[in-house]
């Protein structure tokens, strides 16, 4: 088939999946809900293969040229598929523990020095008194990190009850509200896209639609 | 009905109705509207800019369907960008499962998939995907030839590429640039590779992600980043190429614009409904 007329059939279904998504603006509906199965069965079916190949490339591979270790994650990886047998579920617990032990160990490594001292130090280094409003910013930007911190650490039942300690919980909530401000209107953003990028699509790849 | 009342009460279709108008007519028919060029993207492109002959870059494409609308504007023009360069080496990799789906169409898409097929091997090469997330990022980081098995994303393996045979390790690379970052990834490859190996990573992320990356832009721990579809915009420009992201700010400025004037009526209503003490 050419494959001037494979790419027409491929943005027609395309046109016709972004459609039937796009119909939820209007109500559930079938259409919809054909569009979403079709979504979620096409991802699966991808990541199944990508995960074949990952397998096949990293352990199989390995294991044909004579890195007989590599019998390790593959052991690992299928005692995960246990829980589908009761007498023998308690085996997933294995390779369950051995992921999340590696997957924290080498988050926290790097957690203290990117997240802890790194940070800490780019907030204080921030501070200046040269002029009156980069001391305003200095003040603004140390007492939100502190008291939003505080708020954070220290809300319990006994602190909430200690005086004065309202207001600090106040300011860190407005610390946190500003911030959440922030995210949620350069997320506008985001979500804008993604529909002006399908309308381009619709527009002038589906319907060829001129542009002035 | 109060007006308050009838204004709260507007059906959402309407609402979707008017944003669709909103966002077609500029489309179809741009106004052209100015786009400010901000400092994070100049520098963002001096660095590209700048890249010297024999650079080893190393580029991160961790492209999802459901990011790669937006991302995927920004990631074209850097990517674009980066394979006009002359002699710079290119070692791409991968530790989300959707991103192989979307490299290739990407290459055609800024026209370097002809030019650079020939280069294969010596000039770029690109990585299988890797499962594990940060896990997998560590292990690139420490011996690629073993994270991948030793073969790219094609099957061919280390032994057959000239480029792989220089570089093994974070340490073998003098920049990143994490050009397709669908979520929480810049973070992963800052933790495992920019921080410890101290190299200077560029990267750029959705808008909405973005807010949680300034921190570490601050910090010193990211060099720059471009913001979203409007630091594509500003990318382009600065390429003097504008594409699709140019053409998109207008219909993204209108969208903004309605949807600030719908927040501000809601909160006058509210704001006036608390203060007349009704519920």
């Amino acid at each position: 088939m050419p494959l001037d007329i494979i790419n027409e059939i491929g943005i027609w279904i395309s046109a016709f999946f972004i459609l039937c998504v796009y119909s939820w603006l209007y109500r559930y509906n079938r259409f919809f809900k054909f569009g979403e199965h079709t979504l979620i069965g096409a991802a699966a079916g991808y990541y199944f293969v990508m995960g074949v190949r990952n397998i096949m490339n990293i352990s199989i591979r390995g294991l044909s040229l004579g890195k007989y270790y590599q019998v390790i994650p593959l052991i690992l990886g299928l005692v995960l598929y246990a829980r589908f047998y009761r007498k023998y579920s308690w085996l997933m617990r294995y390779g369950t523990c051995f992921m999340i032990a590696v997957s924290s160990t080498i988050y926290f490594r790097a957690l203290i020095v990117t997240h802890v001292t790194q940070q800490i130090a780019a907030t204080i280094e921030k501070v200046s008194l040269a002029s009156p409003l980069l001391a305003l910013n200095s003040v603004v930007i140390v007492g939100l990190t502190v008291f939003t911190m505080m708020y954070f650490m220290f809300t319990n039942r006994f602190t909430s009850k200690v005086q004065g300690y309202d207001f600090i919980n106040k300011i860190g909530r407005y610390g946190l509200l500003t911030a959440l401000g922030f995210y949620l209107g350069i997320t506008v953003m985001t979500r804008l896209a993604f529909v002006i990028n399908r309308l381009e699509f619709l527009l002038f790849e589906w319907l060829r639609l001129p542009t002035f | 009905m109060s007006l308050g009342d009838k204004l709260l009460d507007i059906p959402e279709f309407y609402v979707y109705l008017v944003l669709l108008v909103l966002l077609v007519v500029p489309l179809i028919k741009p106004f052209g509207l100015p786009i400010a060029l901000t400092e994070t993207s100049r520098k963002y492109f001096n660095t590209v800019e700048s890249l010297e002959p024999g650079t080893y870059v190393w580029v991160t494409h961790d492209a999802m369907s459901m990011t790669e609308l937006e991302i995927g504007l920004s990631s074209h023009a850097v990517l674009k960008h980066l394979f006009q360069k002359e002699g710079i080496k290119i070692v791409i990799g991968c530790i989300v499962g959707e991103g192989p789906m979307f490299f290739e169409q990407t290459l055609k898409d800024v026209g370097a998939y002809e030019k650079y097929l020939e280069g294969y091997g010596t000039k770029y090469v690109y990585l299988p995907f890797v499962a594990g997330d940060e896990a997998a990022a560590a292990a690139l980081a420490t011996n690629i030839e073993k994270a991948t098995g030793g073969v790219d994303y094609y099957g061919t393996k280390f032994e057959d590429l000239p480029l792989m045979q220089e570089v093994n390790n974070a340490e073998d690379f003098e920049i990143i640039f994490c050009v397709d970052e669908p979520g929480w990834n810049s973070v992963i490859w800052m933790n495992q590779w920019a921080v410890p190996y101290n190299i200077p990573m560029y990267c750029n992320p959705l808008a909405g992600v973005s807010a949680s990356l300034w921190p570490y832009i601050e910090a010193g721990q990211i060099q720059s980043m471009l913001v979203g579809s409007k630091g594509a915009a500003e990318y382009e420009l600065l390429m003097k190429a504008p594409g699709r992201a140019v053409a998109g700010m207008d219909a993204q400025s209108l969208g903004h614009i309605f949807l600030l004037l719908l927040v501000l009526m809601a909160n006058i209503v509210y704001g006036s409904k608390k203060v007349s003490g009704e519920k």
